[in-house]
């Protein structure tokens, strides 16, 4: 079947939320469950939702760091800076632009702090702020800067998709990490950055289609009509690995 | 999708690019630092802002001369600033004057089909080496 921006629009969610996502997993109390115990389901479902909603585990050190407890912000600056990182780091593909970057945005969370209300989890606060800040950081910067790129975990060896990728004895496949590596980036980088974004968040970070609609303030059916786009303009540029 | 999935495994590789754990420690640190540096900018302009606020306080009721004499130089800084409206007339000094008199005065003809010609007026002021000075001439040259 040959997937439409239209039908992607209409595909059922089966995503499963993950770290970071209020609603799903502890059990949001749907509209039957109100009536089988014979509660008016339209009377309060807010309140029941509220009580049966995960509390969010930053709470209490988000309300420290805003009375001024810089040692609780240093906390949450140690829990997500690697996730933070990552996000910058493959839109960029520059660790020295990243470095900086993400510098900025804590401090801008941190000054941003007390007009955080807590509607949404910090999580997805703070990685809105990365995500636009980052967005910002790529119009103005020039798009031939060379690459700063990381190193490699030698873990990578060890991974079923990396070890089929190199697998085949034929010369055009053949490739070594730093070559595989400098195609992937090459291969990113000539995408859109909207359309990097998702691409980072969905298939490198592992984020659901619903949180990342959160955190870039789109529809669910926008994300996957962007993934659909950046798939099939990857697939273009890696070619040469999926012969 | 075959094709689609085949992507997203080697995009998937990118997560193994990591800067290690060293530098996640060392960011934190850099970070702590940035913030104490922040901090301290910040408070020391707000103690240059209450130090200002209470000098002022501490002046009474002469406190009210510090906006008054402000408002002043600034009103006397505009006044000089502006140009006023007389300078750009020319001065009477540069005015040539002549004679008033009508009978004295060249005169054009009624008509525009005549020739016209000009009349001297019979009264000149006296010419030194050919040239006429101005009636308003002082100094050396209205002596000479």
């Amino acid at each position: 079947m040959q997937l439409t921006e239209t039908s992607l629009s209409a595909m059922p969610k089966t995503d499963s939320p993950k770290s970071g996502d209020q609603c799903g997993s502890t059990g949001d109390i749907s509209g039957e469950d109100l009536r089988k115990k014979g509660g008016n389901a339209k009377a309060n479902p807010m309140s029941e939702r509220r009580k049966m909603r995960k509390v969010d585990p930053d709470l209490e050190l988000v309300q420290r760091a805003r009375e001024g407890d810089t040692a609780a912000f240093d906390e949450l600056v140690v829990k997500y800076t690697p996730k933070l990182y990552g996000l910058v780091y493959h839109m960029t593909s520059n660790h020295e632009d990243t470095n900086d970057t993400l510098q900025d945005v804590f401090a801008k969370a941190y000054r941003a702090l007390k007009r955080f209300k807590g509607k949404s989890a910090f999580y997805t606060w703070i990685y809105s702020i990365a995500t636009n800040m980052t967005l910002n950081f790529l119009k103005k910067r020039n798009r031939r800067r060379a690459y700063s790129l990381d190193d490699v975990d030698l873990a990578i060896e060890r991974d079923e998709d990396f070890i089929e990728a190199t697998s085949k004895s034929d010369p055009v496949r053949e490739a070594n990490i730093s070559e595989l590596q400098e195609r992937l980036n090459m291969a990113m980088q000539q995408l859109s950055d909207d359309h990097r974004a998702v691409v980072t968040m969905f298939d490198i970070q592992g984020m659901p289609h619903a949180e990342i609609a959160k955190i870039i303030g789109v529809s669910e059916g926008t994300v996957r009509s962007r993934l659909f786009y950046a798939h099939r303009q990857l697939q273009t540029y890696l070619d040469d690995f999926r012969k | 999708m075959k094709d689609s999935d085949d992507v997203q495994r080697l995009i998937r590789l990118k997560r193994y690019e990591t800067p290690g754990e060293e530098y996640f420690q060392q960011f934190a640190e850099n970070f702590k630092e940035r913030q104490r540096a922040e901090m301290l900018q910040q408070s020391s302009r707000a103690l240059l802002a209450e130090r200002f606020s209470l000098w002022f306080e501490e002046m009474g009721s002469a406190k009210w001369l510090v906006p008054t004499g402000a408002a002043a130089a600034v009103g006397a800084g505009l006044f000089f600033a502006i140009p006023r409206a007389n300078e750009n007339e020319v001065p009477t000094s540069a005015i040539v004057e002549t004679s008033t008199d009508k009978a004295t005065m060249p005169s054009f003809p009624e008509s525009t089909d005549e020739n016209i010609q000009l009349k001297i007026p019979k009264a000149m002021p006296p010419a030194i080496d050919g040239n006429v000075l101005p009636a308003s001439a002082r100094g050396p040259l209205r002596e000479l």
